[in-house]
């Protein structure tokens, strides 16, 4: 089957590589979309300090289950999914402390290992997220994933104003979602002039500088400027 | 920069990995009683959350995207983007 290798850093091509076979409880999916994220661009440019080299890219996947589970009924074959591409050891103090996404031994799709830019793939049951979403939203979950779970950890609220230095676009869109209810107004989001912003409803784009100056400005906000 | 700009007891959070040091004043930590976080991966509960957010069709998936490639298409495309990041914002590269 085919699949994108970064050889080494700078050189991408599609070559060739064995395709997988479904074993236990790991099912074979065929890859559908995979999206292409900034830690990617790094790991073409040799500055993922991850990442080491042959490696397949990919942990941001659209599949479609091919060998349906014998234990989940809802894994069927023919069924969309989307995936956690990261692993967690189950023994160190992340994830003894129930923080399994730093599992000081983790080994994300295309980071660690090798990913899903090829045809096919085999992934454990447990790590599947089967849906009615289209491709492409399937595709999205991931960035959107990181994204909250930083608002999350940043304690990201309403009142908060976020400058955003040096996210992709995408990131940056989820973090006002992940902190609202669905009618809630949304925290601003300012961003600044070297991300490349889509057209609307993205946020504004500003200097650091200018957001500095907006927020100093709004002298009734109690929050100030709280930048992720 | 971040450590700079942020206000007096805000927070700063650090998503994604660089290879080359970064230095700054650390008496802003203590001067602004910062939060200063780092955030990696996401959890379980993050991607049902944001499932939920899609379903109920809260975000701009379309505009999101910049472009849609072949598998064939994508050395060429990591090139292009090697050379001007700013062109692309997130690329999806369509395998089957």
């Amino acid at each position: 089957m085919k699949a994108l290798f970064i050889r080494q850093p700078g050189e991408a091509i599609v070559d060739t590589t064995p395709e997988p076979t479904s074993a236990g409880n790991h099912l074979l999916l065929r890859v559908r979309l995979v999206g292409l994220c900034g830690s990617d661009l790094n790991s073409f440019r040799g500055k993922n300090p991850l990442v080491s080299f042959p490696r397949i890219p990919g942990h941001e996947v659209a599949a479609t289950i091919v060998e349906g589970s014998n234990r989940n009924p809802e894994l069927a074959s023919g069924v969309n999914v989307t995936m956690s591409p990261y692993t967690s050891c189950g023994q160190c103090a992340s994830c003894r402390r129930g923080r399994p996404n730093a599992c000081q031994f983790n080994q994300t799709l295309g980071v660690q290992r090798d990913g899903a830019m090829t045809e096919f793939i085999i992934m454990p049951e447990e790590k599947l997220y089967p849906s009615k979403l289209s491709l492409k939203e399937l595709c999205m979950v991931e960035p959107l994933s990181v994204g909250f779970h930083a608002a999350a950890r940043g304690r990201v609220t309403k009142d908060d104003i976020v400058p955003s230095l040096g996210l992709v676009a995408s990131a940056s869109e989820s973090l006002p979602r992940a902190t609202s209810g669905a009618h809630a107004p949304l925290p601003s989001i300012l961003t600044t002039a070297s991300l490349p912003w889509r057209a609307r409803p993205g946020p504004p784009r500003r200097s650091i500088q200018e957001a500095t100056r907006f927020a100093s400005s709004c002298a009734s906000s109690p929050m100030g400027l709280a930048p992720m | 920069m971040a450590v700079e700009e942020v206000a007096f007891t805000g927070r700063v959070v650090y998503i994604g990995y660089a290879k080359d040091l970064v230095s700054y004043e650390t008496r802003l930590f203590v001067q602004k009683e910062l939060d200063i976080l780092g955030s990696r991966n996401a959890l379980p509960e993050d991607f049902h959350r944001v499932m939920s957010m899609l379903e109920a069709g809260r975000f701009p998936v379309e505009e999101a995207v910049t472009s849609v490639i072949p598998l064939d298409g994508a050395p060429e495309t990591l090139r292009q983007w090697d050379e001007n990041p700013s062109r692309f914002s997130k690329i999806m590269v369509n395998v089957s």
